[in-house]
């Protein structure tokens, strides 16, 4: 195995197994592997396999609601680890250590080389999946790469407060079990932090009115529930607390309490304030930012005003807490985030302060006030300028394919976009059609496409692919007469893609080998290596080298290979 | 609660979004432009913005806060966002709770129906130390010469003062509109015309006199000026912002009113004379050694006008601070200063005092209609050499100076002039502007242009000897081209919103047969040009033009062929229908 592959990768995985290992491996996740007969196609092809985004999501989708949760813990909060976490109120461990055990046979989880717990071995998730496992594991609306339950459950249509009820009970319920806190909170952060990039929450600000989206997660997801077995017996938690971690409703920590940190006071459940009263501060601050967070928007005196959050502080602390005002004020900007994006709050400049108040939503599901109307209304507006006006109420496919080539702007009740040439051209890049772009702008405009956004785009994807990097070869010849002697050859003739200066010919980089051969069958013969600098040629460089190569003795031909950009004028003289 | 149905979407960032092409957009469109500023106005949706500005803009012109939110409630699809509704209320409530008035001495006083407002704003040091002696708890003394400087203090602590101490009556003047031009032409103002005089004078009461007229060019805002001259009745000072500007206002003012040469006085470079009514330039005064600040003080003026007044410079605020008794009269195409002085503008010479939007008195025939065309020209490979081996600065002079353009310029130029049309071909750099000149055998108009050479060839262009003239900045600001159709911009500095207004500004006069105008801006494409170009592209677009990108090659001619922006036979049928003049 090379010497700096780790265990912690997958290629370092795979490296403990030779060729009859790879194919079992191979056949026990599930994939095709004929026709690769030796050990580096093989890990090339479960590589492709494993890491592709599509197969996750199938994968994920095709797994059973405990492995899927157990997947979630090692990717999302476990950081790709395993961890003795205590968030089964109705499992035990030998049935998640099953779980772990059938998601290594599946491919998802490998053993931790390094680590155990207790007489268990740990588990890993290899660093290259991490991501991408944890984003199957995810909820993001932008891309479709979530897991197909979810998915539909997003496309769906119910009421909502009903979930949301079942979901707090199931937060109320790991609330209850012992907290186990082995890191110091800013593991914790660590992994909000990470929560955040992987479900794209960056895109939306604070005053997004992203209750909708929420809104429409909960409505599907009630209407499944209604179903699920949970829901008789009481008991089985697996999907709430599935969709809890998606919503980022629950979290956890490597080794910290799975979920119910920030939402266990939506039930005011027990314990809380002997934890706060008993930890201290350096070890639970983060946590009690979060669970402040909930409790300012509970304790707020009504939907109808707002408020400054800071203003509110002392109000909403139940018991006393050691905060200093920089923290307080922490707490603050943490609150507006956790409950901004989970489209709770609203939050607008009044005056010149910032403020927040419950959304229609979060009125509605904390309040018990009638859950507003979604308005029906999906609209895209784009203006000759380039702007984008969209609805907050698109179907996802569209809101997808606008987020795919514009930029958001500015959030609000209208969301503005702007084109941007670089995502347009980068999805072109990419395969998709020049015709399909613009098709997707004429189909999801309410009006005629402008003419000027039209002409943009067709003129920025006539540039897509213009530019290219080639890998070419350049024949130095000594003297502008051996360069007529080599070009006399007819296949160098006929090979050359530019005459360079006096003295160079560019040629493919894939005909070295046979200009080589056709040059020392007409009695020229080049030097044997093939000189290649160190750093991109330039005109400088290749100034350079003309002046070296007439102190190379007996060098009377050279092959340089260069990455060069074709075109390019450079000038040969001495 | 939600409908689709309505118009208007309410933002919480203060901006309203409003959608062009639905059957409330007329009656929306009145209602929001008296409350709110229009941003944006391209095909589809219009963007106006709340400010504190636009909302005290309205309180002087008598509209409440209940009316506003009446308003918005019944064109917005969803409810009103509440900071929205607090930040209405709370800037309308602040609007004239504070006044200046005078007391029965005569004697400047800052007066609040509420003390502790008072006490207040006089928390503030920069306002304390413009106020005199407490005169009971509810009003204050003012030194009459800190009249301007508190009213701008005031608006920055956000208690924007009522201004209704009056102003001085001035020497008297007669003046008088006339029936008939001295041209011989019918002379009557129009309605909006009239409204906007009428908005600025107030009847004569303390409320007016002090304000800005936002009227677009070729809308005659030099036609209101000199009829509110006519009300004033005393000496005037006018400022514009070029000696050309001076000389054409000086032409207007003697074809259009009784006052002789003798009463009529230029103050420039050339000239210096004092006269009843003076036209001066902000240069001259703004100059470093203050030599001629003292225009201010050499009469009694009763009316000062400020042309262009979003150009006008800060050394001309800090004297305008000082002459607060003197009645203001600001003329502008734009509220919009590049140096974000909106708030000077509002506490020195006035409130908003009239605006009509373009587009509106396009459609009523007054303005001609403009169609605006981007035509992208090629670089040959000689020229995309030297773009590409240049510097940044270089490279956007290269591209503007692009030898291809020539032939477009050509090509549009032989198009137009066969239809008839007078054309600029407007550029930046004079080298250029040469080559071009001489290409098209067209007199060059530059900043070394004698005025006598000027002044003949514009008096050709208008009487319609001449179809043509290659011009250089010299021609953006304050040149009275009614019957110029076409400009072509070759190169100019792009991204400035003034100098596009400007441009399209030349075009926009009616033209007496009704030909809409044509704007066409040339860009090197693949180029700095074309990045700095689609600032303007958006300016103009969102000024409410539809605008066009086409693409030139020497070798395929016909990149003219878009259709037209305005069926004129439609458009002059209709103008005929709405009463609007047919033949302006």
């Amino acid at each position: 195995m090379p010497e700096r592959v780790s265990l912690y990768e997958l290629e370092g995985q795979l490296m403990q197994l030779d060729t009859r290992g790879l194919a079992r491996f191979a056949e026990r996740i599930g994939m095709d592997y004929g026709g690769r007969e030796n050990a580096q196609q093989l890990r090339a092809a479960i590589t492709d396999f494993l890491s592709d985004p599509q197969t996750i999501v199938e994968r994920i989708g095709s797994l059973p609601l405990s492995q899927r949760r157990a997947l979630a813990a090692v990717a999302i909060a476990g950081e790709g680890r395993t961890g003795p976490f205590v968030v089964h109120g109705d499992r035990d461990e030998a049935a998640l250590h099953a779980d772990y055990q059938e998601l290594v046979r599946r491919g998802f989880l490998f053993q931790d080389p390094s680590y155990s717990y207790g007489r268990e071995p740990g588990f890993i998730v290899p660093r290259e999946l991490l991501y991408l496992f944890a984003q199957g594991a995810s909820y993001t609306l932008q891309e479709q790469k979530h897991p197909s339950f979810l998915r539909a459950e997003i496309t769906g249509e119910s009421a909502g407060p009903e979930l949301l009820a079942a979901l707090l009970r199931v937060v109320g319920e790991v609330g209850r079990q012992p907290l186990q806190l082995t890191q110091q909170g800013s593991v914790y952060k660590r992994d909000l932090d990470r929560l955040r990039k992987v479900r794209g929450a960056g895109h939306f600000a604070a005053a997004s009115p992203a209750w909708a989206r929420l809104e429409r997660v909960l409505s599907g997801a009630a209407e499944r529930l209604a179903d699920a077995p949970w829901s008789e017996a009481g008991r089985d938690v697996g999907m709430l607390l599935w969709i809890g971690l998606a919503l980022g409703l629950l979290h956890a920590g490597r080794g910290v309490v799975f979920g119910a940190i920030d939402w266990q006071e939506l039930l005011a459940a027990g314990g809380r304030e002997e934890l706060w009263r008993n930890g201290t501060l350096s070890l639970t601050d983060m946590l009690m930012h979060k669970a402040v967070s909930a409790l300012i928007v509970l304790r707020m005196p009504s939907e109808e005003t707002w408020f400054a959050p800071l203003d509110w502080m002392p109000h909403v602390y139940g018991v006393p807490l050691r905060v200093s005002t920089l923290e307080s004020q922490q707490v603050a900007a943490l609150s507006l985030l956790a409950a901004g994006e989970l489209g709770l709050l609203e939050a607008a400049m009044v005056g010149e302060q910032p403020a927040v108040r419950l959304s229609p939503v979060g009125a509605a599901l904390l309040r018990d006030r009638p859950l507003p109307e979604l308005p029906i209304e999906r609209q895209v507006r784009i203006l000759p300028s380039g702007d984008i006006l969209a609805t907050d109420y698109l179907d996802p496919a569209t809101q997808a394919g606008i987020e795919k080539y514009a930029r958001p702007t500015a959030v609000d009740v209208m969301t503005t976009y702007r084109l941007d040439q670089g995502l347009v051209a980068t999805a072109a890049s990419e395969g998709v059609p020049a015709q399909a772009i613009l098709g997707f702008f004429e189909a999801a405009s309410r009006d005629e496409l402008p003419q000027p956004v039209r002409f943009r785009l067709e003129e920025w994807l006539q540039d897509v692919g213009s530019v290219r990097f080639m890998e070419v070869a350049l024949i130095a010849c000594e003297s502008a007469e051996m360069r007529a002697r080599a070009l006399s050859v007819p296949l160098v003739r006929k090979e050359s893609l530019e005459l360079l200066g006096d003295r160079w010919i560019v040629i493919p980089a894939a005909s070295e080998e046979r200009l080589r051969a056709a040059l020392q069958a007409q009695g020229i013969i080049p030097v044997a290596e093939v000189h290649r600098p160190s750093g991109l040629a330039t005109e400088r460089t290749l100034r350079q080298h003309s002046r070296l190569s007439p102190y190379l003795g007996s060098l009377r031909l050279g092959v340089e290979t260069y990455g060069l950009p074709l075109g390019e004028d450079a000038h040969g003289e001495d | 609660m939600y409908d689709p149905a309505k118009p208007l979407v309410v933002q919480s960032d203060h901006s309203l979004l409003l959608e062009a092409d639905h059957p409330e957009f007329e009656s929306a469109r009145d209602l929001l432009s008296r409350f709110a500023e229009l941003v944006a106005s391209p095909e589809h949706v219009h963007t106006y913005r709340i400010t504190r500005l636009s909302l005290w803009n309205a309180s002087e012109s008598g509209v409440g806060a209940d009316e506003i939110l009446a308003g918005l409630a019944r064109l917005s699809k969803f409810p009103v966002p509440e900071n929205v509704q607090f930040e209405i209320r709370d800037a309308m409530q602040r609007y004239g709770r504070l006044t200046l008035v005078r007391d029965a001495q005569g004697r400047l006083a800052l007066f609040a129906a509420d003390p502790l407002v008072l006490r207040e704003v006089r928390g503030h040091e920069r306002v304390k130390a413009l106020l005199g002696e407490m005169a009971g708890d509810k009003s204050c003394r003012v030194p009459d010469e800190n009249r301007g400087l508190l009213k701008q203090q005031l608006l920055r602590v956000g208690y924007p003062v009522r201004d209704l101490a009056g102003h001085a009556k001035g020497a008297p003047l007669a003046i008088e509109l006339l029936g008939e031009t001295r041209s011989g032409k019918e002379l009557t103002l129009r309605p909006y015309q009239q409204r906007a005089v009428d908005a600025f004078w107030a009847q004569g009461r303390a409320e007016g006199g002090s304000g800005v007229v936002v009227l677009p060019c070729g809308a005659g805002k030099t036609l209101v000026g000199i009829a509110t001259m006519q009300k004033a009745q005393a000496s005037t000072l006018i400022l514009c912002t070029s000696t050309l500007a001076v000389r054409q206002w000086i032409a207007e003012i003697l074809d259009k009113t009784s006052l002789t040469a003798e009463e009529v006085g230029e103050y420039t470079g050339d000239r210096k004379e004092v006269r009843p009514v003076t036209v001066s330039t902000y240069h001259i005064i703004s100059r470093q050694d203050r030599a001629h600040l003292s225009l201010f003080s050499a009469q009694d003026w009763g009316l000062i006008v400020y042309d262009e007044v979003h150009l006008l410079p800060a050394p001309v605020f800090r004297v305008t601070a000082g002459i607060q008794a003197r009645r203001r009269l600001g003329l502008t195409a734009t509220l919009l200063r590049e140096d974000g002085h909106e708030g000077d503008v509002f506490s020195l010479i006035g409130p908003k005092k009239f605006d009509a939007p373009w587009k509106e008195l396009e459609a009523q025939g007054w303005i001609a209609a403009a169609r605006c065309t981007e035509v992208r020209i090629p670089m040959s490979a000689a020229t995309r050499e030297r773009y590409a081996a240049a510097d940044e600065r270089e490279q956007f002079r290269i591209a503007a100076e692009n030898p291809d353009k020539t032939p477009a310029v050509q090509e549009l130029v032989q198009e137009h002039v066969q239809a008839g049309d007078r054309i600029l071909v407007i550029g930046r750099y004079l080298s250029q502007l040469r080559q071009l000149s001489e290409a098209l055998s067209a007199p060059l108009v530059t900043g070394e242009t004698p005025q006598r050479q000027r002044e003949k060839l514009f008096g050709e262009i208008r009487r319609g000897e001449r179809q043509l003239l290659v011009v250089s900045n010299v021609a953006n600001f304050s040149i009275d081209l009614p019957e110029v159709g076409v400009a072509i911009e070759v190169s100019g500095t792009f991204g400035s919103r003034q100098e596009e207004a400007q441009r399209l500004g030349r075009l926009l006069r009616p033209k007496a047969d009704g030909r809409e105008a044509s704007f066409y801006a040339l860009v090197t494409s693949g180029s700095a040009e074309q990045q700095f170009a689609a600032l303007r592209q958006r300016f103009l677009t969102e000024q409410g033009y539809r605008y066009r990108i086409a693409a030139f090659s020497p070798k395929d001619p016909g990149f003219l062929d878009v259709a037209p922006v305005v069926d004129l036979a439609a458009e002059r049928k209709r103008r005929a229908a709405q009463g609007g003049p047919d033949d302006a």
